[in-house]
């Protein structure tokens, strides 16, 4: 078996997620930033008339800020039947993996970013890390929920 | 096969709203068992579901009918009388009935639902009526869940709009079916999604057409416009429903509870022809079906307890439905027994909801408020219909949810009426943008009372600060403000610069959350717009400040600010946890330096009250003052607090109960320390300044510390510390240094020590 991942890089590093996850990549819209979101949340961007939440990968994987005003891409993936925008450096090609190649994550990575990469492909020219979407998305993207009345907290 | 399929889902759907009507017609033939025509209409509804079940060959749902059909004719030729017993053999039989058709639906059989028993009970009803028919069978289908009120099972009438790709009902009489067609409910959502696109749009090509200049390209956008919003309401009407038909259930429901119950209860049913959009009528079907069961399980009386009372033995339940203000207005009302506000608020504090303090300083109208509270219940009498958790809670969190209130009122021994307030419509709201730290937030228009500028040159009124929290003085009453960059976490806040040179204007909206009104402080107004709200993860709702997101007319999205959410909070911190806690009170400042508040006791008498000693300026009414042993008291957050005043002396003034109190509002100061509170009388609140210690010269002790000139007049010092011992002796009774009172060096060396 084998499947395809769009790639992308990030502070050099090559990144992969699997293609039947992800419906465009396009040049970052106007961002409207959400206060309060917590580190990760990019902001809003509209998308032909849907409002669509954006991930800062950079935040999100611990990566540095980048240096220079570098515009970045936006690669809009499906995550629970919602598109949501990555913010990537550039996005590469699209490459074809076994999937008996994946392996897992070096233990030298910060536990923080290996638990949101399904494992590492070893390819010709360069190390491509396969990222687990659903935990990239999911719970530590935004602050906790507070579920229990969220409007009526009469002390 | 297909075509099939279709002729029994028309059959489905047909019988359904047959039933309905069924419901209701039986239990009105219940009060009116001559009736011809309404018996002509159950005959013929059972009789049209029983032809199209043979044909379809559905056998026990025919057999079931047919047992059904014999005993109606009886009825109809007038060889039996409709009583009790008969309604409930009939009722028994259409929720068996229905049973079949739900089985039918989800897997395209019968099923094996009995229908036997009750075939045998038409039957047994038929030989004779006097016996009652089912004697326990199932009667009403009455469940005890929990204690609470019977959870008499209604079946659904909206089964068949329950998921997508099922018709739209269309209730009403059994005419006029001509000029109706069924749509796909799906059908009608997409449309309205798409409206919203239309109308953003709209906004946009307004926008760009805006700064142009040619004419026809003005002429065809005003045209798109108008076109634009005519769609928009059309779309809306079509997904609008008359309430009538989240009614059409209620007979039932009241009849079967009352019985449970043993009461008797009238319903009337005002405005049921007044529309919601689908989606509203949804969300509020399961909070009404709450009130009324409360209604009939709490509030209605038995007929003897009525009787003892002096009113009729049937109590009288209305359900009322009107526009006002923009929105539609739902009440539940009954004349039954009314709420015990004390009862309330003994539960309340027996729960450990609320102390009894707080409770005390409550207005009645505010202790019915303490209903909605999460965990509340009437303890105290529990029967088997009386609730443990009633669960109005819920009832309130269903209602806020889209954006509705609910209010209620009630009179011991006259009644209860619960009235919902509900938006018309959820997908589009008039919404005013502001823009604060470069961005722009939309606020729910519904929200916005009006806006102010403060500060600047031209305007009277300035930002001023009592304790930490800033306030506005607006028409007499003090508006607390919360500055948005502050909520937001944003940085560069304006509200809290109190430090900061002189302010440019400051723009200020009041808003009105659930309860409490405030200012939100933000950088510029823009505009108002007809937005659509997006509805944002979940997890950003989390937040609490955000209801939702929209687009702009230049295609950038907007957070929609959640009103309610930024009042609580923000406005917990500032004000209901204002009172310092015991153990770190703070030490009374000594009057030297910082700034100062100017107040004017009798006799136009200037004094200084060192403004960190302030807890907060209240307005009492007249009425508010009470006596307690010849001395004068409010009650203040659920503590009786002494009262100050200070005559032209500046020594107490012994006031004598039923005195010269003046007959209008009084203006207090209160200060707080640890667990004591006094409140000293002031005619007005003059000025906030800043003390300079330079010009202080040693006045005679007493009260006073120093006396200084302020804004170019001589205004006393007050001694805070010494004023609160004339109001409670026993205010430092916790000082360990026993300072000796009226000593402003001692006042001064204790400040300084903390």
């Amino acid at each position: 078996m084998s499947s395809q991942l769009v790639t992308f890089t990030l502070a050099g590093a090559r990144y992969g997620v699997d293609m039947l996850r992800v419906q465009e990549a396009l040049r970052g819209p106007a961002r409207t930033t959400i206060p309060l979101a917590g580190p990760g949340v990019a902001g809003f961007v509209n998308l032909r008339g849907q409002v669509v939440l954006t991930i800062d990968l950079r935040a999100r994987l611990g990566i540095q800020a980048p240096a220079g005003d570098h515009e970045q891409m936006m690669v809009v993936v499906q995550v629970e039947g919602q598109p949501v925008g990555l913010l990537v450096d550039d996005v590469g090609d699209v490459v074809d993996v076994a999937d008996r190649a994946l392996q897992a994550p070096p233990d030298t990575l910060a536990t923080s970013s290996r638990e949101l990469l399904s494992g590492v492909y070893q390819l010709q020219d360069y190390l491509l890390l396969a990222l687990d979407l659903d935990r990239v998305i999911g719970a530590g993207a935004s602050p906790p929920v507070d579920t229990q009345n969220p409007t009526r907290s009469t002390p | 096969m297909g075509s099939s399929d279709e002729i029994v889902r028309e059959f489905l759907v047909e019988s359904y709203e047959n039933l309905d009507q069924l419901d209701q017609d039986l239990v009105a033939l219940e009060d009116n068992p001559g009736s011809r025509e309404l018996l002509s209409r159950v005959f013929r509804t059972i009789h049209t579901i029983k032809g199209t079940c043979g044909f379809l060959e559905f056998g026990r749902l025919e057999s079931l009918t047919h047992a059904g059909e014999s005993l109606l004719s009886e009825l109809r030729d007038g060889l039996a009388d409709m009583d009790q017993p008969t309604t409930d053999v009939l009722l028994v039989m259409v929720d068996t009935v229905r049973q079949i058709l739900a089985s039918i639906e989800t897997s395209g059989v019968e099923g094996d639902i009995a229908v036997d028993p009750v075939i045998e009970a038409i039957r047994a009803v038929l030989a004779d009526p006097r016996t009652p028919g089912l004697p326990q069978m199932q009667g009403p289908d009455v469940h005890m869940a929990g204690g609470q009120i019977p959870d008499v099972q209604i079946p659904d009438p909206q089964i068949p709009s329950a998921g997508p790709g099922s018709p739209v009902e269309r209730p009403g009489p059994v005419a006029a079916s001509e000029a109706a067609i069924r749509v796909d409910v799906s059908v009608l959502d997409d449309l309205m999604r798409q409206v919203g696109e239309l109308v953003l749009a709209r906004n946009q090509i307004t926008r760009l057409v805006g700064a142009g200049a040619d004419t026809d390209l003005i002429r065809a956008s005003q045209r798109l416009s108008l076109i634009a919003s005519e769609l928009q309401d059309g779309v809306m009407a079509a997904r609008m429903q008359p309430i009538g038909h989240l009614w059409a259930k209620m007979p039932r429901v009241v009849r079967d509870l009352a019985a449970a119950c043993g009461t008797q209860v009238h319903l009337e049913m005002v405005g049921g022809d007044t529309e919601l959009d689908r989606a509203l009528l949804e969300a509020v079907k399961d909070p009404l079906i709450h009130l009324v069961r409360n209604a009939v399980g709490h509030g209605i009386e038995d007929p003897r307890t009525r009787a003892g009372a002096g009113k009729p033995a049937g109590g009288v339940l209305t359900l009322r439905a009107y526009h006002a203000g923009g929105r539609v207005v739902v009440e539940v009302q009954d004349d039954g027994v009314g709420i015990d506000v004390d009862a309330i608020a003994a539960a309340a504090v027996a729960r450990g909801l609320r102390t009894p303090q707080q409770v005390a300083a409550l207005p009645g109208s505010e202790l019915l408020e303490l209903l909605f509270l999460p965990g509340f219940s009437m303890a105290g009498a529990v029967t088997n219909v009386s609730g443990r958790g009633v669960g109005l809670d819920v009832v309130h969190t269903r209602i806020a949810a889209i954006g509705g209130t609910v209010e209620v009122e009630s009179a011991i021994g006259r009644g209860t009426t619960w009235r919902l307030r509900i938006p018309l419509t959820l997908a589009i709201i008039s919404a005013i943008i502001v823009e604060t730290a470069g961005e722009r937030y939309s606020i729910p228009a519904v929200n916005v009372l009006e806006f102010i500028a403060a500060g600047g040159e031209s305007s009277a009124s300035t930002i001023e600060y009592v304790g930490p929290a800033p306030v506005l003085r607006v028409r007499g009453a003090l508006l607390p403000l919360v500055g948005l960059r502050d909520v937001l976490g944003l940085p560069g806040s304006k509200g809290s610069g109190r430090q900061g040179g002189p302010d440019p204007v400051t723009v200020i909206a009041v808003l009105q959350g659930d309860t409490q009104r405030f200012g939100l402080i933000v950088d510029r107004v823009l505009d108002t717009e007809e937005i659509v709200v997006k509805p944002i993860p979940a997890r950003l709702q989390g937040v609490g400040v955000y209801a939702g997101a929209t687009l702009l007319g230049d295609g950038r999205v907007a957070l929609i600010l959640d009103v309610q959410g930024i009042a609580s909070r923000s406005m917990a911190g500032q004000w209901l946890e204002a009172e310092p806690q015991p153990g770190e009170a703070p030490a009374l400042p000594a009057a030297a330096g910082g700034q100062v508040l100017v107040v004017a006791l009798a006799q136009r008498r200037r004094v200084a009250i060192p403004l960190a000693a302030v807890t907060r300026l209240e307005r009492v009414g007249a009425e508010a003052i009470e006596h307690v042993g010849g001395r004068e008291v409010i009650q203040y957050r659920g503590a009786i607090v002494p009262l100050v005043r200070l005559d032209h002396g500046l020594g107490p003034r012994v006031t004598t109960a039923g005195g010269d109190c003046p007959q209008q509002d009084q203006l207090v100061v209160i200060f707080t320390r640890g667990p004591r509170t006094v409140a000293l009388a002031v005619e007005e609140v003059l000025d906030i300044m800043d003390d300079d210690p330079a010009q202080h010269a040693e006045a005679d002790g007493g009260v006073v510390v120093d006396s200084t000139v302020l804004g170019g007049r001589v205004t006393e010092l007050l001694d805070v510390r010494h004023v609160v011992l004339l109001g409670d002796p026993s205010f430092c009774d916790d000082d360990a240094d026993g300072a000796s009172i009226g000593d402003p060096a001692t006042l001064r060396a204790v400040g300084a020590r903390r």
